[in-house]
């Protein structure tokens, strides 16, 4: 039905360019300024189903022999007491605080939401398929911390009845600025800087419209990567064997690198400490 | 009968508005905007130039205006005449004399390319100088787009 419209009105537009309506008929996008932007996807009547990994430097290959690495991020120090953030906008429908999501410590001591990942590693398993969401929910993100392979087309939802804006930076410059009016809306959308894919780095991501909301997106170009669970623990599978260097970011706590050897059928073991 | 009819009319306003669709590729009318290229700089003055070039928006209809305005829930960080605009320190300027002050093409490009022209108000852009305001195109429709321009050409600063 829509399709049928779609070409009637397609047809439409042509009988009058045909005819010399020349100005009332779209332009080529030859015609914007835009440097080097993708041109709109209208003019491909199928549009491609598979988001392609891009010009990614990573190879997949069939891993039989993988070995794995599994680790705990500890926090060094007395654990932090929980933080609340003040919310200072819509408080009928999220109350007058929210947890503070940035600094999450177990009774245990394990740290949360640090991204663990191989720093270069060229080939290897299949890379994740579906997409990763990024939910506004309660006045928060969530999750508030995850990773994603480059490419990887987010779903972005408001579980919300307020406007959210979901705002992305990248090395402190916008990636993009969305507009979530509506309940229940979702939006997808890839990680490109200057139209091209993010192939790494750690997206930082606002809500202009509640000043209290932050959360990150942790792209990776490959899949091997892992962000710590309540326990600090993590676990990366299916891994080449071979020599790797492992980074561990968290968004409070900096950059830790570790040297690991993963061997056919083994389970290598790591573990990082953070301190503030 | 119907389709065709329905396709006919939706064909005779895409082609009113060609000129102005010309600048993001040719979305539907009843369709969200969808993507358009890079923040701030494939529409710098895109509508306004094409303004100057004698093409115009479609005459809106208020009243749905004023509803989508709602639906958009642009009155969560814009005063209207008293209305709205409840955060401390307002995210967005208020816009009680908006119609006054702007033209309906530069309204228009504001709600789906904040980045074009930025207002650099306290507290209204974000940490690298972009507009806090979020893009609407994947959201609103060519039909709510129109309708809000109609809308804010009203807003003159009195009920």
């Amino acid at each position: 039905m829509k399709k049928l419209m779609v070409l009637i009105i397609l047809g439409f537009l042509v009988t009058v360019s045909a005819c010399g309506g020349g100005e009332a008929t779209p332009a080529p996008p030859a015609a914007t300024p835009a440097t080097g932007a993708t041109p709109p996807p209208v003019s491909t009547p199928a549009k491609a189903a598979t988001p392609a990994p891009s010009a990614l430097a990573y190879t997949e290959i069939a891993v039989s022999n993988g070995g794995a690495i599994s680790g705990k991020v500890q926090f060094g120090g007395a654990v932090p007491a929980a933080e609340k953030l003040t919310v200072t906008k819509n408080q009928d429908v999220f109350g007058d605080s929210l947890p503070m999501e940035k600094l999450i410590v177990s009774a245990g001591g394990g740290l949360k939401d640090v991204v663990v990942s191989i720093v270069e590693i060229a080939e290897g398993k299949k890379l994740p398929t579906g997409s990763p969401t990024l939910d506004n929910n309660g006045g928060l993100f969530v999750p508030p911390v995850q990773a994603v392979v480059a490419g990887a087309t987010l779903e972005i939802i408001n579980s919300d009845s307020v406007l959210h804006n979901t705002h992305t930076y990248l090395k402190g410059a916008t990636v993009f600025n969305l507009a979530l009016p509506l309940e229940g809306q979702k939006l997808r959308k890839t990680l490109k800087s200057a139209g091209k894919t993010i192939e790494s780095g750690e997206v930082k991501v606002l809500c202009d419209a509640h000043d209290w909301m932050s959360a990150y997106i942790v792209v990776v170009p490959h899949p091997y990567f892992a962000v710590s669970d309540e326990t600090g623990a993590f676990d990366i599978g299916d891994i080449p064997p071979g020599s790797y260097e492992l980074r561990a970011w968290h968004q409070e706590l900096g950059v830790q690198t570790a040297q690991v050897t993963v061997t056919a059928g083994g389970m290598a073991e790591v573990s990082f400490e953070f301190s503030q | 009968m119907r389709v065709l009819l329905t396709a006919f009319v939706v064909a005779m306003a895409l082609s009113l508005v060609g000129g102005f669709l010309a600048f993001y590729g040719s979305s539907l009318f009843q369709e969200t905007l969808g993507p358009v290229p890079l923040p701030g700089q494939a529409f710098a003055g895109g509508l306004e130039a094409a303004a100057e070039g004698g093409v115009q928006l479609p005459e809106g209809d208020p009243e749905m205006g004023r509803e989508a305005f709602i639906q958009m829930k642009c009155l969560q960080c814009h005063m209207v005449l008293g209305e709205g605009g409840e955060d401390e320190g307002n995210v967005g300027p208020d816009l009680s004399d908006i119609g006054l002050i702007q033209t309906p093409e530069y309204l228009a490009e504001s709600i789906i390319e904040p980045n074009a022209l930025i207002v650099t108000g306290e507290g209204y852009v974000g940490e690298d100088g972009l507009s806090k305001m979020p893009e609407y195109h994947d959201t609103i429709t060519l039909r709510q787009l129109i309708d809000i321009v109609e809308y804010m050409k009203a807003l003159q600063g009195s009920e």
